[in-house]
């Protein structure tokens, strides 16, 4: 077919309408009127026609059975532990929060501990917090700038 | 015939609600249409499992922020091809096994004979290898009409295009499926 023909595109919506039967007695009668004037064109309609009904012979793969009947169970299964997850991981959270919490109180209030044991711990906290903070900063902008998250079709 | 995908209103109002029993209903009604869809995304029956469950629990989470005056089918859909192409640039990222290497989700429909059993077969097997060297878009097209059958309208629907583009992809999808045919050695008739 020719690519560069004027309203090439229209032409070819016309050849998918009347392969799929959408195409009204006038639209049809256009299109053969293109194809009696157009050999190469016949032969590219002939064949798309062909490949239609070559697929239409075969079906999407029928899965066991059983997937039928265990589908819903495992969907729920999955809502099931993604909240299950996340409650977990809010309780661990507030958990360790909390002992770090305790912790540095009773470490930075002991008065056994030498000024320098104690300095090196708050250095050692806060450099882990700097970390942890720059490291969730990456992964956030990674995100952001992810080339192909929004791809959808 | 093409696969009912409606969903009734009252169901939806129900599911956002968080009807637990609702969203087991809507899941039995769509699962099949959701696992063939996927089927043709990924074209691995493994892979469509994963991703047409993981879409549900995902629509299931966002049920509150989804206006039920629009239809879901097309909503969880978005979620589902999403998931779906993750799934195979992951799949390229760990250079697992090629799509084209993976075991036939194609079959022939129907056979009278044990002759045309066996060349249905080999059809099919064709198809089969020839979709998957196709682009995705051009897959889910080809087997959304031609395939599972359903119409200009309910493509457009489904994938929330209008209809006129739904002609130009399928002519694209087509064109391209007739040339790597004939490529492969096809001889049209």
């Amino acid at each position: 077919m020719n690519m560069h023909k004027p309203g090439n595109e229209d032409l070819q919506r016309l050849m998918m309408a009347v392969l799929d039967g959408e195409a009204t007695p006038a639209q049809e009668d256009e299109l053969n009127r293109h194809l009696n004037a157009d050999a190469q064109l016949r032969r590219e309609f002939d064949e798309l026609k062909s490949i239609k009904h070559t697929t239409m012979k075969t079906r999407l793969t029928e899965p066991d059975s059983t997937l039928w009947t265990s589908y819903w169970m495992n969907t729920y299964t999955r809502i099931e532990r993604g909240l299950g997850w996340i409650l977990f991981s809010a309780g661990a959270i507030l958990l360790i929060m909390f002992g770090a919490w305790e912790l540095t109180k009773e470490w930075l209030t002991d008065p056994g501990l030498p000024v320098w044991v104690k300095t090196a711990g708050i250095l050692l906290g806060a450099g882990t917090i700097i970390l942890l903070v720059s490291v969730i900063r990456e992964k956030l902008f990674l995100h952001k700038n992810e080339r192909y998250k929004d791809i959808q079709r | 015939m093409a696969r009912n995908i409606h969903i009734e209103s009252e169901l939806l109002d129900r599911c956002r609600t968080g009807d637990n029993e609702a969203f087991q209903a809507l899941v039995h009604k769509l699962m099949k249409p959701a696992y063939f869809h996927a089927l043709a995304l990924t074209g691995n029956h493994d892979d469509a499992v994963d991703v047409s469950q993981e879409a549900f629990v995902k629509a299931w989470k966002s049920m509150s922020t989804f206006d039920t005056s629009r239809s879901f089918y097309p909503w969880y859909y978005t979620i589902l091809k999403r998931l779906s192409l993750n799934m195979l640039r992951s799949r390229s990222r760990r250079k697992e096994t090629a799509i084209s290497f993976l075991p036939g989700w194609v079959e022939p429909r129907s056979a009278d004979t044990p002759e045309s059993r066996y060349e249905d077969r080999e059809l099919a097997e064709r198809v089969n290898r020839i979709l998957n060297t196709l682009p995705v878009d051009d897959r889910e097209i080809l087997v959304l009409r031609d395939i599972e059958g359903y119409t200009y309208k309910e493509i457009a629907h489904i994938l929330d295009i209008p209809d006129g583009t739904v002609m130009s992809r399928l002519y694209t999808a087509r064109n391209r499926f007739r040339l790597r045919m004939k490529e492969s050695g096809y001889e049209y008739a």
